[in-house]
């Protein structure tokens, strides 16, 4: 139960006084402790509940939860097999009531099953965004842009054609994806293929509208990369249901999660690969999705025409 | 020796002139030091929060219905009560996280001793809530048992008085954590971004010849773009700790923030070194994009600020041992979180300084034989 740094034998490790103790804990080499006052056993032995002290580096949280929860669970195991037996003492029913989990979709509770379709969700909407941002305002920083504005061809026209081949860019990096999940992470789609492919397919036409809105603002390349990257990257990993449940999601988190594709193609992503879902499931998702793509395009092609202008 | 520090200092200051040109690179410095770290550490939670539970009521006793008003904030929403025959659609929306499913009879076979069983359907792809939430409801049904048989809670019974002390962050309160984690990936991604793109700017624009024909050295300007950018870096880094995370977020921070920034300008020169490292690799500003992202993204995922670095693989804790981040990453937890002096986080200070002597060795190598080729 000792959750120390090398292994179980640092509970050999003494710790003769407070100090000593402070000292590690501080300089990170034991994660807890365990302080067991003098006279323990005697006092244990006559039935006085003597105090035994942990402490935990509280520094990290997550470790300091874990190892607060198995020791609680330790003494709670125990403190369990006491009450059974005082109440089977007592003529009470000894058993309380199993609780029998089912891990649905993932009945190994393996983690790559969970993280792979978001994985895909998260490197569909960076690079793709973040490369056709770079394609406009790299043209604005060199200046060769003059040449697009000087010729006959429309802002439209320009802007489909500095985004249809990030588009294709994405559906092959879809592939690729679809490939490695399931050839060498053995990830497959347990739903609709087709589902799935057709999300990606409306899915990339969004970042890659969104790479193009955020060229308008942008001047610079550096600003370019920064600028997509955090701005993809941090809403699609937050709030699109990967790292904290979409149902979980309240307040502002919620808000920004929904007014952003990420979460609509994870549910499909997830709904495809493990919970084997069909594409009907998916109409009102798919309809969202093929709506910022447009929402993005238009609200990009607005701002462009009036710096052209 | 003279001659080299004005060179560097003006170099810097011509930094400063086209950074702060770029307004939209300006703004987005202070958003992802203001903003980003207030939502990252008030929305993102290690532990079991919020989580959407939903009850199949079959027994409709006293038990079942101490059970359902159990489930409650902050672990999880206050249970919703469904039908069994919505079950498979409600998981498949994703809707709950859990499902229970209490049969008829529960109450009256507990009673006789026949020890009967709840199903808890999971989502078992929510893996941040699965595992953890399915205990908390283990440990949720058995309290309620005993106390409705008026039995002492377990804990009393235990022989022993279990006194927990969370040390440094008595409530183990993961906003804190979050928020310097936060701090710290954001230093790392604008220390290589900011200072690789000044150098790949210059040389897709052509104006690292203007820099040629005039007399500075590349030791000069590489200097004077670490200074410059580091700076600017530093000074949010401290904005961020100082005014987000302790004013706004009310998170009071153990150490001392003053050894934090001496660490965070060390680690600076080794971050933006690697930074041009990574210009002097790439050929253009997408190429040094798609190198740079995977390696800041590896450098903060695998750097013990996610995920306790005891428990990686040992191999691979050599090789990130060899990452300024790793160093960055246990210093700062030692300094920020367990007031920890100058006695304990020297050898990481001084890794870090050696590991941004040697980045700086092979840019400098790199970058005069790119100097070479272009000229």
């Amino acid at each position: 139960m000792c959750a120390g740094p090398a292994d179980a034998s640092e509970r050999q490790a003494r710790l003769n006084d407070d100090v000593e103790i402070d000292r590690r804990l501080r300089a990170g080499e034991l994660k807890f402790a365990v302080d067991i006052p003098p006279g323990f056993g005697r006092d244990l032995l006559q039935g006085h509940r003597p105090e035994v002290g942990f402490w935990l580096d509280g520094g990290n949280t997550f470790p300091a939860e874990t190892a607060r929860a198995y020791i609680l669970g330790t003494l709670q195991t125990y403190a369990g097999e006491v009450a059974r037996a005082a109440r089977s003492a007592n003529g009470l029913p000894a058993e309380t009531p199993r609780v029998e989990p089912r891990f649905r979709y993932n009945q190994d509770f393996r983690s790559v099953f969970a993280i792979t379709p978001g994985s895909i969700m998260l490197l569909l909407i960076i690079f793709p965004a973040m490369l056709t941002a770079l394609g406009v305002v790299r043209e604005k920083e060199m200046g060769s842009i003059a040449n697009v504005y000087a010729s006959p061809a429309t802002v439209g026209e320009y802007l489909l054609g500095k985004q249809l081949p990030y588009v294709a860019i994405g559906v092959l990096s879809y592939l690729s994806l679809l490939v490695f999940a399931g050839g060498v992470l053995g990830v497959v789609p347990k739903g609709s293929l087709l589902a799935l492919s057709l999300a990606a397919f409306v899915y990339v036409f969004a970042p890659t509208a969104f790479g193009r809105l955020v060229s308008a603002f942008v001047s610079t390349q550096v600003a370019a990369i920064f600028g997509t990257s955090i701005l993809t990257a941090m809403t699609a990993a937050h709030y699109s249901g990967f790292l904290i449940p979409a149902s979980s999601l309240a307040g502002p988190g919620r808000i920004m999660g929904l007014s952003f594709p990420a979460l609509w193609f994870q549910t499909i992503s997830l709904g495809v690969f493990a919970k084997g879902l069909d594409t009907p499931a998916f109409v009102r998702e798919l309809l969202v999705l093929a709506a910022f793509a447009l929402g993005f395009l238009l609200l990009a092609r607005l701002l462009i025409r009036k710096q052209g202008a | 020796m003279r001659r080299w520090i004005e060179n560097a200092f003006r170099l810097g200051v011509k930094e400063f002139a086209s950074l702060s040109r770029d307004v939209v690179m300006v703004v987005l410095i202070a958003y992802v030091f203001t903003f980003a770290v207030y939502s990252e550490a008030t929305a993102m939670r290690t532990d079991v929060n919020d989580a959407k539970v939903a009850v199949i009521d079959g027994d409709r006793s006293t038990l079942s219905g101490r059970i359902k008003d159990a489930l409650r904030p902050p672990y999880f929403r206050p249970a919703v009560e469904v039908d069994r025959s919505s079950l498979d659609g409600l998981m498949d929306k994703g809707a709950f996280t859990f499902i229970l499913d209490i049969p008829h009879g529960l109450e009256a076979d507990f009673l006789t001793g026949r020890n009967p069983a709840i199903q808890v359907n999971v989502d078992a792809t929510s893996i941040s809530q699965a595992g953890v939430g399915t205990a908390y409801i283990q440990e949720i049904v058995a309290q309620e048992t005993t106390s409705f048989l008026k039995q002492a809670p377990a804990e009393a019974l235990a022989p022993v008085n279990a006194v927990i002390r969370a040390m440094f962050n008595p409530n183990l309160e993961a906003i804190s954590f979050t928020a310097s984690m936060g701090v710290i990936n954001n230093v790392t991604i604008l220390a290589i971004i900011l200072v690789g793109a000044a150098v790949m700017r210059e040389r897709e624009h052509g104006t690292i010849e203007h820099l040629l024909v005039m007399p500075v050295s590349a030791s000069e300007i590489i200097a004077g773009k670490v200074w410059a950018n580091g700076l600017v870096i530093l000074l949010a880094a401290a904005f961020s700790l100082h005014v987000v995370v302790e004013v706004i977020l009310r998170t009071p921070i153990v150490g001392s923030i003053e050894l934090f920034l001496a660490g965070t300008a060390i680690y600076l020169f080794a971050v933006t070194s690697l930074g041009i490292l990574l210009a002097t690799v790439a050929n253009s500003m997408p190429q040094f994009a798609l190198l740079s992202i995977p390696v800041f993204v590896l450098m903060f995922l695998l750097s013990g600020s996610f995920t306790p670095f005891e428990s990686m693989p040992r191999d691979l804790q050599a090789i990130m041992d060899l990452s300024p981040s790793t160093h960055f990453v246990r210093f700062a937890q030692a300094a920020l979180y367990r007031g920890a002096g100058i006695d304990v986080v020297w050898r990481d200070l001084l890794i870090m300084a050696g590991l941004g002597a040697g980045f700086v060795a092979i840019a400098l190598y790199r970058f005069k034989a790119m100097l070479a080729r272009q000229s």
